[in-house]
């Protein structure tokens, strides 16, 4: 079974294909099309490490964790990642004990969420906005910016601060205090 | 940051009311084609933004109200002068105030807001690179140089306005933003 990490690589790959195939001018269709697989490519990428981090990556765990990634919806992760793309959490940002804590995001984690934020405003504009026209070097910039963000979640996926992010991904509305 | 405006409350310039007012404005020395038209955020009562585009802004409101004098009052009630806070995000986007690398060389910004993805009001921009940028300069760690500037620069002087937007950077290359634009005009 293909594993869901391996999935967003393979999603990556496919993006910075679809932006070189036509080697003169490209496709306007293949641009749109490679920057949504950049999009989904971060956005399973971030699902997988939150699954694994609750579930566990053992084979027992791949039916809870598909079932798990079920759960996620693209607003709510965009809502949660705006909040970490400041230096410090606002105050005002959670309920409970985190609320008022004035927590530091580190510069690998600003990246990893205004990367998700960035890229779902471009797939939403790729996917619906078809007066927009695209430059390939732009959208192969757009690849090379999930890449980055993957690499730098790599680096502070232990924090806890990560994981704080991780499960605001999933719970954002029910954790934040801007509850509509 | 109180400023003075002639407003057409019609949104954009149609071709004749351009030639019209850039003429009066011509002769009096304050319509300078080179700066281009000034695309500035205006702030709603009800706390709303929009985007207007203007030939030019007085900060002296006697001054806007004597222009306004000058312009045909028949021209179909479009024209008024308004005081209002504007947010000039063309002074923020000038290019010699943003810090940007020398190379890719970036020649020009263009914003526009818009409703993103989650029904909030945010900016669009295009930031327009020499037709010249090689291969190399494309890269990403330069791309992301550029937007770092602007973000930062940009993002300090919306919040010093009390507006917390977070741009999305676009590239393009001159001649693919004159293209679309001469599409767009003939659409």
């Amino acid at each position: 079974m293909t594993r869901p990490k391996s999935h967003s690589k393979q999603l990556l790959e496919q993006a910075r294909h679809l932006a070189t195939k036509e080697t003169k001018r490209p496709l306007q269709v293949s641009l749109r099309r490679a920057i949504s697989n950049a999009y989904y490519a971060l956005f399973h990428f971030l699902i997988d490490e939150c699954c694994r981090m609750w579930i566990g990556s053992g084979p027992s765990g791949d039916l809870f964790r598909t079932t798990m990634a079920r759960a996620f919806e693209h607003s709510q992760m965009a809502e949660a990642s705006k909040a970490f793309r400041l230096p410090i959490l606002a105050d005002k940002v959670f309920k409970g004990k985190f609320g008022g804590m004035g927590i530091a995001v580190p510069a690998a984690l600003r990246d990893v969420a205004q990367a998700f934020v960035e890229l779902q405003e471009r797939r939403h504009d790729a996917d619906y906005d078809l007066t927009l026209r695209f430059n390939r070097h732009d959208v192969l910039g757009l690849c090379a910016q999930v890449e980055q963000a993957m690499a730098n979640w790599e680096q502070i996926r232990n924090e806890p601060i990560a994981r704080l992010f991780m499960l605001s991904l999933l719970f954002w509305e029910r954790m934040s205090k801007s509850v509509r | 940051m109180k400023r003075y405006y002639v407003d057409h409350r019609s949104g954009m310039t149609k071709d004749e009311e351009f030639l019209q007012i850039s003429s009066l404005l011509a002769q009096e020395g304050l319509y300078d084609e080179s700066r281009g038209r000034l695309y500035c955020l205006v702030r709603r009562p009800e706390g709303v933004l929009m985007e207007k585009e203007f030939l030019y802004l007085w900060k002296d409101r006697a001054d806007a109200e004597a222009f306004a004098q000058k312009i045909p009052h028949r021209t179909p009630g479009i024209w008024r002068v308004f005081e209002e806070d504007v947010i000039p995000v063309y002074e923020f986007l000038d290019l010699k105030r943003l810090g940007l690398p020398e190379r890719p060389r970036v020649v020009g910004i263009k914003s526009e807001l818009y409703t993103d993805s989650l029904g909030e009001e945010n900016l669009r921009l295009w930031v327009i690179l020499a037709d010249d940028t090689t291969e190399e300069e494309w890269a990403w760690p330069n791309l992301r140089s550029i937007k770092a500037a602007i973000q930062e620069s940009l993002g300090a002087d919306l919040r010093e306005n009390g507006l917390d937007l977070w741009p999305i950077i676009w590239f393009k290359t001159e001649s693919e933003y004159c293209e679309e634009q001469k599409q767009a005009l003939a659409s």
